[in-house]
């Protein structure tokens, strides 16, 4: 269960990518907030090229990185960027006709914590808190889990382990690179961990080192023990 | 991030090509373009006054010396990070820019790696292809410049202190603080860096936070 995490669009990514890898089980995209262009700016057509792109495994994943310096502030600034990225979630839910929550009610919502990024417990709680207590289309679909390099110095991700931190779901890790592995042919599960979360997703494959291609994507590959795409929202036909 | 090993010619050799027949830059693996499909004069539209795109002969080709050089806006993206390198025509007279500039990352013990050249960017071009930039004075083009902060060994060499820039085809260069917000601190030198040929500032699509 491998698939692409890419800053570009899918459309700009199609089939380009797929050319160079294969058909990805998933995509996962930015949302408001981040720097590179948002699913939300044109949410529809990334979403017909991501069912053009593989119409068996049509799951979208979803991530967002606000401003660096902010993951280290405070409870009001957490909350304020995860208002953002749950009012992008619902925008593209909406605008996106056969766009559908994840049917086990899981939708995992990645929080971009870069290397050198300290995380404040204090941001941490105001932007899970918002995440996860969020009530949507009749249950609570969104869930906090963080995105983290586990080599990065502490506190790294170890922030969420702490006993008043508000629940983290999952966490996807950058850590280690196998860039002699591909999508058709993963690296055995080996993700490097810097909490008691579990993490479910890994990026193995980082375009900006194992490098040289003419698709700019990074490869992920999810828990073996869980399907990630479940986690994600999927296309239930062709927008 | 894609990104190819620049080229053996020598700069002398892509200045005239630039000069003389812009027109076949692209094939001429100068700049290793392989997708150029906007070779037609294109000015930059950001700046004052508005830009006119002439159909005669292109001016000279701006010089690094004439220029102002600096970071713009930058982000980050799940283990990558991308900044805007702008040039600004601070010369008299206008200029031209095409392919991609040199630029080297430069750590605090004079390491030195140069970027790699690369036909997209990850700083949302939205137009591909090598474009014959033409500068007003005052007036601003870019080029994406792309890191990654993730390492296949776990830990990163130290970071960038400074950028070595030179506008394309120019031997002289100038320096620039390796500084990006968005990572709050030094530009990681995790990876090799790569770096976009240069274009109008309205290609690239910023959407900011």
């Amino acid at each position: 269960m491998a698939g692409f995490d890419t800053a570009s669009t899918v459309q700009s990514q199609v089939p380009a990518a797929i050319d160079v890898w294969g058909a990805p089980a998933f995509w996962v995209r930015y949302f408001y907030p981040c720097y590179f262009t948002s699913l939300s700016s044109d949410a529809v057509n990334e979403c017909v090229a991501i069912w053009d792109g593989n119409s068996g495994s049509p799951h979208l994943g979803a991530v967002s990185t606000p401003t660096q310096s902010r993951l280290d502030g405070t409870s009001a600034e957490g909350q304020a960027d995860a208002q953002t990225f749950v009012s992008a979630l619902i925008n593209a839910y909406t605008t996106v006709g056969p766009l559908q929550l994840p049917t086990n009610g899981t939708l995992f919502c990645w929080l971009d914590q870069e290397a050198s990024t300290s995380l404040s417990l204090g941001y941490w709680n105001g932007w899970a808190g918002y995440i996860n207590g969020y009530a949507y289309a009749g249950g609570h679909p969104f869930h906090a889990a963080l995105y983290c390099n586990p080599f990065a110095a502490p506190p790294n991700c170890s922030i969420i382990d702490s006993t008043s931190a508000d629940h983290c779901y999952a966490v996807w890790s950058s850590e280690p690179l196998r860039c002699s592995n591909s999508l058709s042919s993963p690296p055995a599960w080996a993700a490097e961990s810097c909490s008691n979360v579990t993490t479910y997703l890994w990026q193995f494959w980082d375009e900006g080192i194992c490098y040289n291609t003419n698709a700019n994507v990074d490869l992920d590959v999810g828990h073996p023990n869980t399907n990630y795409s479940s986690y994600c929202f999927y296309l239930s036909s062709k927008p | 991030m894609v990104g190819r090993p620049r080229s053996g010619r020598s700069r002398a050799a892509c200045l005239l090509t630039v000069v003389v027949a812009p027109l076949v830059l692209a094939g001429a693996g100068c700049a290793n373009s392989v997708d150029a499909h906007s070779q037609a004069p294109v000015s930059s539209p950001r700046a004052s006054p508005s830009p006119t795109v002439t159909s005669g002969p292109a001016a000279a080709p701006c010089r690094t010396a004439e220029l102002k050089v600096a970071l713009g806006p930058g982000g980050v993206a799940a283990g990558s990070w991308a900044v805007l390198l702008e040039f600004t025509n601070q010369g008299p007279a206008t200029c031209t820019m095409t392919s991609w500039p040199e630029v080297y990352g430069v750590t605090a013990e004079g390491v030195a790696m140069p970027a790699n050249n690369r036909s997209g960017a990850m700083d949302g071009l939205d137009v591909l292809g090598v474009p014959l930039v033409t500068l007003r004075p005052g007036q601003e083009a870019g080029s994406d410049l792309a890191g990654s902060d993730v390492s296949a060994s776990g830990a990163c060499p130290p970071p960038f202190t400074e950028l070595q820039v030179s506008a394309p085809g120019d031997v002289d260069s100038v320096t620039i603080p390796a500084y990006l917000s968005a990572v709050s601190g030094r530009l990681p030198s995790c990876s090799t860096l790569s770096v976009s040929p240069i274009h109008p500032l309205s290609d690239f699509s910023l959407t900011g936070q």
